[in-house]
């Protein structure tokens, strides 16, 4: 057994496969759609609300903090980013659209294990973050989330859980 | 998979491509060492940072990956006097790098992810997830468990010989990376 999963319950780790599988089949599939627009964290954490129902993983909208040394100047750089994500009723974050990494699957951060703080800590839940029509623009969000939902279905064969639009 | 262009425009085709490699390639490994283990009724032997990194770089050679060892640092937030405050936590890590120099984590600290993250190597996000990786010489310390992590090390690395079909491009131990 993967030793990694002892700080996982049986409920998220299962999930956390069958989304693998389903990323693996939507990154298989080509799209037919004609207009092209940009994927971003909003829209697909929403599409896979929608898609897997509030039941199963709660929405979070907030910013990613990090405090960095400035590679040069050695100072402390405070940096963060509007940013979505997922939890799971354990209470696990399920990042689809990691910043900054390049991985097949979403990054999946634990709820138990004191390594796990360190990741934790970036994920900062402050929904005001998305008031700025600049940074969230609702009409292009919801027209990405739903065509994802809709390629969710495609790829597995199941319906959505919900259609209903979370802002 | 979901991957924004300033991500997928920071990390080489042939790291893309080494990522889905390793995908089906690491799962297999471990799932084959789990049933072996289980049909020979030995110990459970367990995997951590320092020895998959160790296994997958004697398998894949230096060409491929660079070996590192040093820490995984990062910011959390505590409450001290009612007050918010920051601080400095760490652990000891090993990672990789790749030809092109991303760093290629394949037991990431906190993350369940059993298939590796690849880290941007360019781009306005690259300074802020690189320097949580902090070089340093870790074979000294009391946890770096030598005798455990090179067992660890070659049976992943007789795993990965065993799922490929293929010999390991080198089977040198090293209990500090070459960096």
């Amino acid at each position: 057994m993967y030793p990694k999963f002892e700080y996982f319950t049986e409920e998220d780790v299962d999930l956390y496969y069958e989304m693998c599988a389903t990323f693996h089949k939507l990154h298989l599939i080509k799209t037919n759609r004609k207009k092209l627009f940009s994927v971003n964290c909003h829209s697909i954490c929403r599409a896979l609300v929608m898609f897997y129902g509030t039941d199963t993983l709660t929405l979070c909208d907030g910013y990613i903090s990090e405090v960095v040394v400035h590679p040069r100047s050695k100072e402390k750089v405070h940096g963060m980013g509007i940013h979505s994500w997922l939890k799971t009723n354990a209470g696990s974050i399920l990042d689809p659209y990691p910043v900054g990494m390049y991985s097949v699957c979403p990054v999946f951060v634990a709820n138990a294990g004191d390594e796990s703080e360190i990741i934790k800590a970036r994920y900062v839940e402050d929904p005001s973050q998305l008031d700025d029509p600049e940074f969230f623009d609702v009409d292009s969000v919801s027209e990405q989330a739903y065509y994802q939902v809709a390629r969710l279905e495609e790829v597995t064969g199941k319906t959505r859980a919900s259609s209903t639009w979370i802002s | 998979m979901f991957v924004s262009k300033i991500t997928q425009d920071n990390v080489t085709e042939s790291d893309r491509n080494l990522i889905i490699e390793m995908f089906d390639f690491l799962m297999e490994t471990y799932e084959h060492l789990t049933k072996t283990q289980k049909e020979r009724s030995s110990s459970r032997v367990s995997y951590n940072c320092h020895s998959i990194c160790r296994a997958l770089n004697m398998f894949y050679g230096d060409d491929v990956f660079s070996l590192h060892d040093g820490s995984y640092r990062g910011m959390t937030q505590t409450v001290n006097d009612g007050k918010d405050a920051l601080q400095w936590e760490a652990c000891l890590h090993s990672w990789l790098k790749t030809g092109s120099g991303s760093i290629l984590d394949p037991y990431p600290v906190g993350i369940l992810n059993p298939y590796p993250i690849l880290y941007v190597n360019g781009g306005q996000d690259a300074a802020v997830v690189n320097s949580h990786f902090y070089e340093e010489p870790i074979y000294h310390y009391e946890n770096f468990d030598k005798r455990s992590i090179a067992s660890s090390a070659y049976w992943l690395l007789y795993g990965f010989q065993e799922v490929s079909g293929k010999k390991a491009q080198q089977c040198s131990w090293r209990v500090a990376s070459p960096n």
